[in-house]
């Protein structure tokens, strides 16, 4: 019935660990955990260091890294498989000859580079020398950093958070601030490019001692997400860590086969308001949500940009129109931004503006 | 009679540094400046030192991403160097946000300066004085600015290097002619503080509101009708001499600054600033008036009878003073009738300031 999978896994899926049992899993603060999507990249360069620190000092509970392989087996952090869009490399013009295309469809995920540079027909080494630097994807969002900051492997990013939660922990937290990883493109690369991006994962991981719940829950939080299940399925099969299964609207989803190997679910956000049948509306608990929650899930919908609103005419709308459906996390651009209207919704039971309508589910708003 | 009353208004107060016409010839008045108040009918967001919540102070990355974030004004303090080049930090020693303790070459130059007046008070220990050092050597030995504040992101300093105003003036410049702000009157603008004016002006023979006046009329933004045109400016201090001299030299909006050490005669202020900048403080305690978070503020109110818009200064997102969260924050400000905030994290406050227009207008909607 399902899509035939990469990873032989045991029939049915024995979760190693439930939520129970995943300290980390919800945010012990009683707010909806803030996750910074590529770093704080509404202000800095996606996927820079610079973006992780601003994310980190603005009060983001962790940084969302994506990741692609370089030729040489380098985990590097990228959105795209390819480098056009986020990066300066068509200035670089000693790869002029590497331009290429490479399309994936399938029904978990897409990607297609047209004319581009595809991350793993490189090696890190090459990139690194080469003076490859970020930029925003949105031109909109500024071109002041573009150019000054180089990609980062994981383990930079690794390396990044643990000296930053050691150097300034952030005060008044249980947990420090963690990683949520993503891998991409997982079937791409295993049948195309003959690598397992879900084990070199994994590996990168246990070289770091982060590869256990008590560990991670320890030394650095970790949440391991994918488009794709196999993924999920292989990080099941070798280690507690939590596992989100992201989901887009493009695709249905067998929530109950979704919960045999996910501890949570990362829907995008329009899936909150069309789940089901329901009503669309601003202001009640969603269905999907639900679901999940009755199946032991938390949900982490995507992704969040002050600067692309789509229910409200401004942040604070916005903010409280996502946080009435009932999500445990969200995927910001702007941590800071975010968590700040998690706090105040928090306190004040603020009502969505104009209205008398009370976005909070269970007590009634003064 | 007018002319009389401001004549012993002048005598009342300290000897002034500048000839000035014993009546000041308001060359303007808030009805002729067209950025005076936001057009949006919001309250302007001034970043303090640019947007250095998250970034250096001062830094032109502090400035870059307060423009992107939707700030009105970034905000330049500034000093003199030996060889009188305009040089853009808040404090007159550079200990607290620079390198300079780690350039040794400058060890021998480490000293103590003290100087209070009835508007202002400097005090540098065992600390490098700006005046001190020709702008060219501070470059050359790779002068670095950084975030004061131990809690802020220490990931960018060391980075960028200070700016002097010409480089402030000039990335303005640029940044609103490549990045224009969508739906805006006007071009985002400086607004500049001149500091240590009397310290400059007895101790080192410095005329430092005179060189920020020839700064601005070489970029020909020294008058209104230009800046308006090119690059909105208004001219802050706590100093009211520097305020006087521009009040002498053109109709550009001037500020005066107050905090709360010293006593301020509003009415003698609004005969030559078309604003304050009070601590925030002003808004809570004035004139008797009982402690309260919702009402507006009679200070405010007594202002606006004067002609004068409200800037208080300054709005920190890390650090509160009325309550538990940088949204009740600025609203409680807003409540107070503030024309503008001087904040370091414009992000957000202007998040704040949507959400109250939002509700504003859904409020008119539906009465």
């Amino acid at each position: 019935m399902h899509q035939a999978l990469t990873y032989d896994h045991p029939n049915p899926v024995i979760m190693k660990n439930r939520n129970t049992e995943v300290p980390y899993m919800k945010n012990p603060e009683g707010i909806p955990y803030v996750i910074a999507h590529r770093g704080a990249s509404g202000q800095l360069p996606d996927h820079s260091a610079a973006s992780y620190a601003t994310a980190y000092y603005d009060g983001a509970h962790f940084n969302e890294p994506d990741l692609q392989v370089t030729k040489d087996g380098v985990l590097v952090v990228m959105h795209d498989e390819c480098m056009k869009s986020s990066t300066n490399i068509e200035d670089l013009t000693q790869f002029a000859d590497r331009r290429t295309n490479a399309t994936v469809s399938t029904n978990e995920t897409y990607f297609e580079c047209i004319n581009d540079f595809l991350v793993n027909d490189f090696t890190w080494q090459e990139l690194v020398e080469s003076g490859l630097k970020l930029r925003s994807r949105y031109k909109e969002r500024g071109e002041f950093y573009n150019s000054l900051f180089a990609p980062m492997r994981l383990e930079d990013a690794i390396d990044f958070m643990l000296d930053l939660n050691d150097r300034s922990p952030r005060e008044n937290r249980k947990f420090k601030t963690g990683l949520y990883i993503e891998t991409k493109s997982v079937g791409f690369y295993k049948q195309e490019r003959n690598v397992d991006i879900a084990k070199l994962l994994y590996e990168v991981l246990e070289k770091y001692d982060l590869e256990t719940v008590e560990k991670a829950a320890k030394k650095l939080p970790i949440f391991i997400q994918s488009f794709e299940q196999d993924s999920l399925l292989y990080f099941k099969t070798k280690t507690n860590l939590p596992t989100v299964q992201l989901m887009w609207d493009e695709q249905e989803y067998d929530l109950e086969w979704v919960t045999s190997y996910a501890n949570g679910a990362g829907p995008k956000h329009t899936m909150l308001f069309n789940y089901d049948d329901e009503e669309y509306n601003l202001y009640k608990p969603s269905r999907l949500i639900e679901k999940c929650h009755e199946l032991g899930m938390q949900v982490h919908p995507y992704t969040l940009q002050d600067d692309k609103l789509v229910y409200a005419s401004n942040e604070i709308d916005e903010m409280i129109i996502w946080e009435a459906k009932g999500i445990d996390g969200v995927f910001t651009e702007f941590p800071r931004s975010t968590l700040s209207i998690l706090k105040h919704s928090h306190s004040n039971r603020i009502l969505l503006s104009g209205t008398d309508q009370c976005t909070l589910v269970e007590d009634s708003c003064t | 009679m007018k002319g009389l009353l401001l004549v012993l208004l002048c005598l009342l107060h300290q000897g002034l540094m500048y000839d000035h016409p014993d009546e000041v010839v308001w060359q303007n008045r808030n009805a002729d400046i067209p950025y005076i108040a936001n057009p949006d009918g919001t309250p302007y967001v001034i970043s303090h030192r640019g947007a250095c919540g998250q970034m250096p102070d001062h830094s032109s990355a502090a400035y870059a991403t307060a423009y992107y974030d939707g700030t009105h004004f970034d905000e330049p303090d500034l000093q003199v160097t030996k060889d009188g080049v305009l040089f853009i930090m808040h404090n007159t020693c550079m200990k607290e946000t620079t390198n300079i303790e780690k350039l040794h070459q400058f060890d021998d130059r480490r000293t103590d300066v003290k100087f209070s007046t009835n508007e202002t008070e400097l005090h540098c220990e065992d600390d490098y004085l700006v005046n001190d050092f020709t702008w060219q050597e501070l470059i050359d030995a790779g002068l670095k600015v950084r975030n004061r504040f131990k809690t802020r992101s220490h990931y960018y300093d060391d980075l960028y290097p200070p700016m002097r105003l010409e480089d402030a003036i000039e990335l303005m410049l640029d940044l609103n002619e490549k990045a224009p702000v969508k739906d805006r009157k006007f071009k985002t603008g400086l607004y500049i503080e001149t500091k240590a004016v009397r310290f400059y002006k007895d101790e080192r023979n410095v005329d430092i509101a005179q060189i920020l006046y020839d700064t601005l009329e070489k970029y020909d933004l020294h008058t209104v009708e230009k800046a308006t045109e090119k690059l909105p400016i208004f001219i802050e201090s706590f100093e009211q001499d520097s305020l006087l001299y521009f009040k002498s030299k053109t109709d550009l909006p001037t500020v005066q600054l107050m905090t709360d050490s010293f006593e301020y005669d509003l009415d003698w202020i609004s005969s030559y600033s078309n604003g304050v900048g009070p601590k925030h403080t002003f808004m809570f305690n004035y004139d008797g008036e009982e402690f309260n978070l919702d009402k507006p503020s009679r200070f405010i109110q007594q202002c606006h009878a004067l002609d004068m818009r409200v800037h208080p200064w300054v709005f920190q997102d890390d650090i509160l003073v009325y309550s538990e969260d940088a949204i009740d924050e600025a609203k409680i400000w807003e409540t107070k009738g503030v024309d503008g905030y001087f904040t370091e994290f414009p992000h957000s406050t202007l998040n704040t300031l949507r959400y109250s227009e939002a509700n504003r207008r859904k409020r008119l909607q539906s009465e």
